[in-house]
C-alpha cells in the first residue's frame, strides 16, 4: 500500500491505495463515491467513465496511481451547486434515463465531447457515445438530449395515434420521479449500499460441464486468517426454481455439477482478496461425465441424464408440449401454397448493464436481502424454502435496479448463499458479480431450432400454421416449461387461421440455464413465422404488407386456442409504419442491395395466471393518507427502469384529482409493501395499474363522502379537481388540506387497498393457460437496410416501429420502452450471441457479447397506437416486451428484399449474408463495393 | 512479496533505466490494452513505468520528408492532427477505427503498435483459461483454436500497424545504449506467444512516416462500428508515380503482414495476391470464420487494385 493524494471534484483526499489498484475501485470502495458505476470492469461498456485532467477515461482500467497530481472529475463534479447541469436536465426532460446505470458515464462522455466540439453534428454525437453501452433506451432519447444541449435541430420522429381525452396527469410526458437522482449517480443500486462490517462472498465454480463431485476439501482454505465461512452444496439441499413444477436446482452443486461455471462452494471472508485466495485453496475431486452440449446431443437416446427426471424420455428432454387446434391435414390440403423454414438461433443474454449484486443480513426480523431483483416475491418464497425459515422471516428489498429484461426474475443461487451465510454468521454478506459471472448465470433466451410451416390459399389467406421447436434449456428448469409452451401458443395470433398447432421440446444441456428474456418464448417462433409469410408473399407476387393486412385478427374476437382479444390496433400500427416508410411507393422499386422488410407481432399484457397458483389478487396497491396531506403509495411492483414508481402515482393522482407530488412511494420491499407478483410477463402497468386505480377510487370516494357530510352537501355533486374539492359546477368547496383534516377527523390516518384480479377466461385443454392474458398488445415494424452484396456487410439505416399499447399513460416512458425493445431485437438480429466452445462460454464480456452501439443503431421512428383497452387502466396495456418481436424478422425480410437471400441462422452476421448470397449465384447482380 | 511499484520517469532514457533497475517491469502509456490483460491475469508485473506524459513522446512534427509521431501521442490526437488528416489520411482512418472514443482518448500509437496478440481462447479470465486447459500462449502445451497444433496463431491486433507498414514507417527505439531506428515491420516476430521483437527495457519513442505522393485504402472488418477489435484489417497505399502498391494486413496472422507489388511486373496482381494470402496463417480464432476473412481479404484487395488503376 502507498499513501497518495487525490484531487477529486476539487476536493483533496489523502488515503492508502494498492499500487495496482484501479481508480473505479478507489472511488467506490475506499472513498465510497458510488456515483461512478462499474458495468464490465474491462473498459467495454463506458459506465465508469470519468475525467482525468479533462479527458474521459475508463476508471475501471486506470491505475489510481496514474491519477496522482491530476484533476479527477466524476459526475458529482460537473455542477457546483444544487442545480443539475444543463445536460443532466436535458437527460431528465427527454427521458434519456431508464434504469440509469449507464447514465453517469454517458453524461460524462457526452458532456466532454460537446464542450470540446461545440460545432458538432448529429453523426459525431452518435460516434462520441459509441463506447457507452445503453441497454434500455436504444440511444434515441440520449441523442435527443445531447443534440439539444449542442444546439442541433433533431427531426421529430415520434407520434401518438389515439382519441384525445381530458386527463390532467395521464398521457403527459413525465420524467421518472427518480430521474434526478439517477442522472447525478446517487440513486443506490444493490452494490452502492454501504453496510458496515460486511463479509465479501466469492464463489468457486465448476470447470467441467458435467461431472460427479467426489469430494470437496476446504480445510486449507479455512485456515486462512479472515475466512469466516465456507459453504458447500450439501448444507443447502432444498431444491428451488421459479416454477413449482420444475424445481431442479440447488444453491450449490451437491453430487454433481451440470455446467461450466456452476457454483460448487462459497467463501465469505473479511476482504475480497482473502476470499479469492481461499477459493484457490479449495480442492474438488471430480469424475467427469459425458457432456450434452447442444440440442442434438440431448435428443439422443442415452442412459446418462443431466437430471434423473429425464429418464422417462430416455434422452435429456426436459419438457415436451404439443397442442393442435383445428384440422391440420385438411387445412394444409386446402392450402394452395405451403411453405416452411427452419431457423437456428443462438442464445441471447439480457445484457443489463448492472451486474447482479446483493447484500444480505440477519437481525431480529430474520434475513433481509437488498438485491438486484425484478421479483422480490418469488425470491422471498425461494429463501423461505431453501433456508427453511417462515416466509415472515424473509425481507427482500429491491433497490434501484440497473436493468432486468427477465434476467433478474428468477431467485438466484448467490442470493440464497449470501442469505444463508448471513444467517449462519450473523454478519452482513455482500456479493457483486463480475461480468463473466453475470453471463455464466445466464437465464437468457434459449438457443433454438424452429421450423414453421404455413399454408395459405391463392389469395394469401392463411389456412394453417404449424410449428416444431426444439429449445436448448441449459442445465436447469428456470421458466423453461413456460417457454416450451409460449414457443407454440403465440402462433395463434396475430393472424386468423383455420388450424394452428405445434410440438415443442425443451432439452437439458450442460450449459448455463436459459430462462425468460424480454418477449419470452414468442420471439424466435415469431421470427420464423414472419419470414415464411414473406416467402409466401414473394411466391404469390403479393405485397407482404397486403398479405398481412388480409389476415389480421380483428378486435373483440377469440383465437383458436380461446385467447380473448379485446382491443387490437394492429391494423393502425401496420398502416402507420407503411405510410411513414413510404412503403407502397418504394417497396420493390429500390435498387439491388437496398431493401425494406416488414413484420407484425402481438404479446401478452400480463400472464393471466400466477406462476404459483393461489387465490390472492394478482396485484395489490395500498394508499395511506395522513395528517400531512401526503399520500403514501406502497406496492410490491418492481421498477427496474421501466417507470413503475412514476406510473402508479400518476394513476392515483389522476383518479384523485390532486398533484402527483402529493403521492409518494415505497415500493418492492416485502416488509413494507403489499405483495405483487413482480416485473415479468409485462404485467405491471395492467395489473398494478388497475390496483392503483382501484385504491385511489376508494380513497377519493371516502374523502368526498366525508367532505360532503361535513359541509352538508350531496356527495354525488362533488369531485376532486386540481387539489380542491369542487362542486360539479366548478365552485370550490374546500382545499386539499381541509379535505384531509375533515376526512381524518376523530380517527387519524386512513388506508385503502386496491387490487386486481384477472378475469376467468380461456380454454380448458391442457396448456390452455400458457399465453393467456387479460389483454394483448400488437405491433408492426419496417426495417430499411443497405447491403453490400459482395461482402455481405449491411447497415440498417431506418427503423419504423408502431405499437398498440392501449393508452400511453406516460408517453415518455412508453416511447422509451418501445425504442429499447426494438434496439434489443436488432441486437439479436445483427450481432449478439452466447457463443460456446465445448461448453465454455466464449462471449462472456461486453467486448465479445456485441450489444449494438449508438453507431450500429438506425434512426428509429416511434409510433404509439392507442386502441383503448376496455379493461386496462385508462385503456393501457403492455409496451415493454411486445415491440421487440417484429424487429428481428423485419430486418431479415429487408435483407431478403435487398439481395434475395434468406438467412436461416441468427445472428445475421455479415458472413451469414455473404454465404447466403454465395449459395445462390444468380443473386450477385451488381456490385456496390 | 514486495509491494508493486508505479514509477513516473521524466525522460525516455530514465524510463529505460528504471525499467532495468526494477524487477519484472512493464511500460504503461494509455494502459487500455495492458490493464485489461493484467486483469485477466494474462500478464503480470511488479513495476509499472508510466511513459504517457514524457514530453519527448508527446510531439507530432513534420517536414517535407517525414512525419514524426511521438509514441505516447493518443489515437485521438493523431486522428485530429491537421497534417495527418491532409497528407496521411490512412493514419487518421486507422486511428478512428480503433476501440471507442473513450479508449482512443488515452490509448497511444506506441501502445497500439505493441498491442498484445489476440485469440478468442486467450482473451478470457484466468479461471476460464484454466477450465479449458491453458493454451500455448498462457504456458500450456497446445493451441486450442487449431485443436492441438504446437504453434500459437494468436492474431496481431494492432490496426495502426498495417497502416504504418503500408506507409513504410520506421520506429525509433530507446535502448540502454541510446536510440536506434528500425522499420516498423521489424517490431514483429511472427510468433503468437511472443509476437514482439523488442528486448526488455526497449521503448518505442517515435514513429517516422515518409511523405510521398500516394493514395490510400483502409478497411476494417468488424461486427460493430465501435468498441470491437478487428477481424481483418487491410491497409493499402498506391504510389502511382512508382507503380507501387504497399499492402499491410492486420488481425489475420500472428504478425502484421506486409508486401509490395510492382504494377506491370511479371506476375498478375490477382495471382500475386493469391500467393501472398495463402501464406497468411488464418485460423479459427475469431467470431468470423477463417474462410470468410480470407474471401473478404481477396475480394477487397482485388477490387481496390482495380480502383487504384482506374484513378486518374
Amino acid at each position: 500500500m502507498i499513501q497518495v493524494q487525490l484531487k477529486i471534484n476539487e476536493k483533496d483526499y489523502t488515503l492508502l491505495v494498492k499500487e495496482d489498484e484501479m481508480l473505479s475501485y478507489t472511488l467506490r470502495e475506499r472513498l465510497h463515491l458510488k456515483e461512478t458505476k462499474v458495468g464490465c470492469d474491462q473498459a467495454s461498456c463506458g459506465a465508469c467513465t470519468i475525467w482525468m485532467d479533462g479527458t474521459p477515461i475508463s476508471s475501471c482500467i486506470t491505475p489510481t496511481l496514474k491519477a496522482v497530481n491530476k484533476k479527477i472529475t466524476t459526475i458529482e463534479g460537473i455542477t457546483s451547486g444544487p442545480q443539475l447541469h444543463q445536460l443532466q436536465e436535458l437527460f431528465v426532460k427527454h427521458g434519456a434515463i431508464q434504469c440509469g446505470f449507464c447514465t453517469p458515464g454517458m453524461v460524462m462522455t457526452a458532456l466532454n465531447f460537446v464542450n470540446n466540439n461545440p460545432k458538432c453534428n448529429l453523426e459525431e454525437i452518435k460516434e462520441s457515445i459509441s463506447g457507452n453501452l445503453c441497454r434500455c433506451t436504444g440511444y434515441k432519447k440520449i441523442i435527443d438530449a445531447i443534440a439539444e444541449y449542442a444546439g442541433i435541430y433533431r427531426k421529430q420522429t415520434s407520434s401518438i395515434k389515439g382519441a384525445s381525452d381530458n386527463h390532467t396527469v395521464i398521457g403527459k410526458r413525465t420524467p421518472y420521479i427518480e430521474a434526478e437522482k439517477k442522472v447525478r449517480g446517487i440513486a443506490d443500486y444493490a452494490d452502492d449500499y454501504i453496510i458496515k462490517n460486511a463479509l465479501v462472498c466469492k464463489f468457486l465454480r465448476s470447470p467441467y460441464p458435467h461431472a460427479i463431485i467426489k469430494s470437496i476439501d476446504f480445510s486449507e482454505a479455512q485456515k486462512l486468517s479472515g475466512v469466516k465461512y465456507i459453504a458447500v452444496g450439501k448444507e443447502l439441499p432444498e431444491k428451488f426454481g421459479v416454477l413449482p413444477i420444475s424445481q431442479d436446482e440447488t444453491a450449490m452443486a451437491i453430487d454433481k455439477t451440470r455446467y461450466i461455471g456452476e457454483i460448487v462452494a462459497a467463501v465469505a471472508a473479511e476482504t475480497e482478496t482473502i476470499a479469492n485466495e481461499a477459493l484457490q485453496k479449495i480442492k474438488v475431486d471430480y469424475e467427469i461425465l459425458p457432456a450434452f452440449l447442444n440440442i442434438d446431443d440431448s435428443l439422443k437416446t442415452t442412459d446418462c441424464f443431466i437430471h434423473q427426471t429425464s429418464a422417462k424420455h430416455k434422452s435429456n428432454v426436459h419438457k415436451k408440449a404439443e397442442i393442435r387446434i383445428g384440422d391440420k391435414e385438411k387445412s394444409f390440403n386446402e392450402s394452395t401454397i405451403v411453405k416452411d423454414l427452419t431457423v437456428t438461433f443462438e442464445g441471447i443474454s439480457h445484457g443489463f448493464t448492472e451486474p447482479h449484486a446483493c447484500t444480505a443480513y440477519w437481525d431480529e426480523n430474520g434475513v433481509s436481502i437488498i438485491t438486484a431483483t425484478q421479483v422480490p416475491h418469488y425470491l422471498q418464497k425461494a429463501l423461505s424454502k431453501t433456508l427453511n425459515i417462515p416466509l415472515y422471516k424473509v425481507r427482500v428489498i429491491k433497490p434501484y435496479v440497473g436493468g432486468g429484461f427477465g434476467g433478474k426474475s428468477d431467485p438466484f443461487a448467490h442470493e440464497i448463499i449470501a442469505s444463508y451465510i448471513a444467517m449462519k454468521t450473523h454478519r452482513p454478506v455482500r456479493v457483486c458479480f463480475s461480468r463473466e459471472e453475470v453471463f455464466l448465470t445466464n437465464h437468457g433466451r434459449h438457443p433454438s431450432r424452429i421450423n414453421i410451416k404455413i399454408g395459405t390459399d391463392s389469395n394469401g389467406i392463411i389456412k394453417a400454421i404449424d410449428g416444431n421447436m426444439q429449445i436448448d434449456g441449459g442445465a436447469y428448469g428456470s421458466f423453461g416449461v413456460v417457454t416450451t409452451y409460449y414457443n407454440g401458443s403465440l402462433l395463434q395470433g396475430p393472424y386468423k387461421t383455420d388450424y394452428y398447432g405445434y410440438s415443442s421440446a425443451r432439452l437439458y444441456t450442460n450449459k448455463p440455464q436459459c430462462g425468460a428474456m424480454r418477449g419470452h418464448g414468442g420471439v424466435n417462433p415469431r421470427f420464423v413465422t414472419e419470414c415464411v409469410l414473406d416467402d409466401i408473399a414473394h411466391q404469390l407476387k403479393m405485397d407482404p404488407c397486403e398479405l398481412r393486412l388480409k389476415n389480421l385478427l380483428p378486435p373483440g374476437t377469440t383465437t383458436l386456442g380461446q385467447f380473448r382479444i379485446t382491443s387490437n390496433g394492429l391494423k393502425e400500427a401496420l398502416t402507420s409504419v407503411m405510410e411513414q416508410a413510404r412503403w407502397t411507393e418504394r417497396y420493390g422499386k429500390l435498387p439491388y442491395g437496398h431493401g425494406l422488410g416488414v413484420a407484425c407481432s402481438w404479446y401478452i399484457s400480463g400472464s393471466l395466471l400466477p406462476i404459483i397458483w393461489n387465490e390472492y389478487p394478482q396485484s395489490v396497491v395500498h394508499l395511506k393518507l395522513d395528517f400531512d396531506g401526503r399520500i403514501l403509495l406502497t406496492s410490491g411492483a418492481s421498477d427496474i427502469g421501466q417507470g413503475t414508481d412514476t406510473l402508479l402515482p400518476m394513476i392515483a393522482a389522476e383518479v384523485l384529482g390532486i398533484k402527483k407530488d402529493i403521492i409518494q412511494v415505497v415500493m418492492a420491499d416485502t416488509l413494507l409493501t403489499p405483495v405483487d407478483l413482480g416485473s415479468y410477463s409485462s404485467r405491471v402497468t395492467f395489473m398494478a395499474g388497475n390496483a392503483a386505480k382501484a385504491a385511489a377510487e376508494k380513497l377519493r370516494d371516502e374523502i368526498i363522502t366525508c367532505v360532503a357530510k361535513r359541509k352538508e352537501l350531496v356527495k354525488e355533486k362533488l369531485r376532486l379537481n386540481n387539489n380542491e374539492i369542487v362542486s360539479n359546477s366548478g365552485e370550490k368547496i374546500c382545499g386539499w388540506q381541509e379535505a384531509v383534516d375533515i376526512t381524518l377527523s376523530q380517527r387519524g390516518a386512513i388506508s385503502f387497498s386496491g387490487w386486481y384480479i384477472s378475469p376467468k377466461v380461456g380454454g380448458d385443454y391442457k396448456g390452455a393457460g400458457a399465453g393467456l392474458s387479460p389483454s394483448y398488445s400488437f405491433g408492426a415494424a419496417i426495417a430499411e437496410v443497405k447491403v453490400n452484396p459482395d461482402t455481405g456487410e449491411y447497415k440498417v439505416i431506418n427503423f419504423y416501429g408502431a405499437h398498440d399499447c392501449g393508452k400511453a399513460l406516460n408517453p415518455l416512458a412508453v416511447e422509451g420502452q418501445l425504442e429499447g425493445s426494438w434496439h434489443m431485437g436488432l441486437g439479436q438480429a445483427m450481432s449478439e450471441q452466447m457463443k460456446y466452445h465445448e461448453g465454455h462460454l466464449l462471449s462472456n464480456n461486453f467486448l465479445d457479447y456485441k450489444i449494438p452501439t449508438a453507431l450500429d443503431t438506425p434512426e428509429i421512428y416511434t409510433n404509439i397506437i392507442e386502441s383503448k383497452d376496455p379493461e386496462g387502466p385508462f385503456g393501457a396495456k403492455e409496451c415493454g416486451e411486445g415491440a421487440l418481436h417484429p424487429s428481428i424478422p423485419a430486418l431479415s425480410n429487408a435483407i431478403f428484399n435487398a439481395v434475395g437471400a434468406r438467412v436461416t441462422q441468427l445472428p445475421i452476421t455479415f458472413e451469414q449474408v455473404y454465404n447466403a448470397i454465395k449459395a445462390n449465384p444468380q443473386l450477385a447482380k451488381t456490385s456496390s463495393l | 512479496m514486495t509491494d508493486k511499484k508505479y514509477l513516473i520517469p521524466k525522460t525516455s532514457a530514465e524510463a529505460v533505466k528504471l525499467f532495468t533497475q526494477h524487477e519484472n517491469s512493464k511500460y504503461i502509456a494509455g494502459g487500455t490494452d495492458l490493464i485489461v490483460n493484467f486483469k485477466q491475469n494474462n500478464i503480470a508485473f511488479q513495476s509499472l513505468i508510466d511513459v504517457s506524459s514524457l514530453p519527448e513522446l508527446k510531439t507530432i512534427t513534420a517536414n517535407e520528408k517525414e512525419l514524426t509521431i511521438g509514441a505516447s501521442c493518443t489515437l485521438q490526437e493523431i486522428a485530429g492532427h491537421d497534417f495527418i488528416k491532409k497528407n496521411l489520411s490512412i493514419l487518421k482512418e486507422a486511428a478512428l477505427s480503433i476501440a471507442s472514443p473513450i479508449t482512443r482518448a488515452s490509448a497511444t500509437i506506441g501502445g497500439n503498435l505493441l498491442c498484445e496478440n489476440r485469440c478468442v481462447f486467450y482473451n478470457q479470465s484466468d479461471w476460464w483459461r484454466e477450465s479449458i486447459g491453458n493454451c500455448l500462449k498462457c504456458e500450456g502445451d497446445i493451441c486450442i483454436a487449431t485443436g492441438g497444433k504446437k504453434n500459437c496463431f494468436s492474431k496481431s491486433s494492432s490496426d495502426m500497424a498495417p497502416a504504418l507498414l503500408a506507409c513504410n514507417a520506421e520506429v525509433s527505439i530507446q535502448t540502454e545504449k541510446g536510440t536506434k531506428r528500425i522499420s516498423a515491420e521489424q517490431l514483429y516476430s511472427g510468433e503468437g506467444v511472443y509476437p514482439h521483437t523488442l528486448k526488455a527495457g526497449e521503448l518505442i519513442v517515435a514513429i517516422h512516416i515518409p511523405i510521398v505522393a500516394q493514395q490510400f485504402f483502409y478497411f476494417k472488418l468488424r461486427q460493430r462500428q465501435s468498441i470491437d477489435f478487428s477481424s481483418l484489417t487491410i491497409a493499402m497505399s498506391y504510389q502511382k508515380d512508382k507503380s507501387l502498391l504497399k499492402i499491410g494486413i492486420g488481425s489475420a496472422d500472428p504478425k502484421p503482414v506486409y508486401w509490395e507489388y510492382k504494377i506491370n511486373g511479371e506476375t498478375k496482381f490477382e495471382d500475386d495476391v493469391l500467393q501472398k494470402v495463402k501464406k497468411i496463417r488464418f485460423v479459427e480464432n475469431d467470431y468470423y470464420s477463417r474462410d470468410y476473412r480470407k474471401d473478404i481479404l481477396l475480394l477487397q484487395l482485388n477490387k481496390q487494385y482495380q480502383k487504384f488503376l482506374n484513378t486518374k
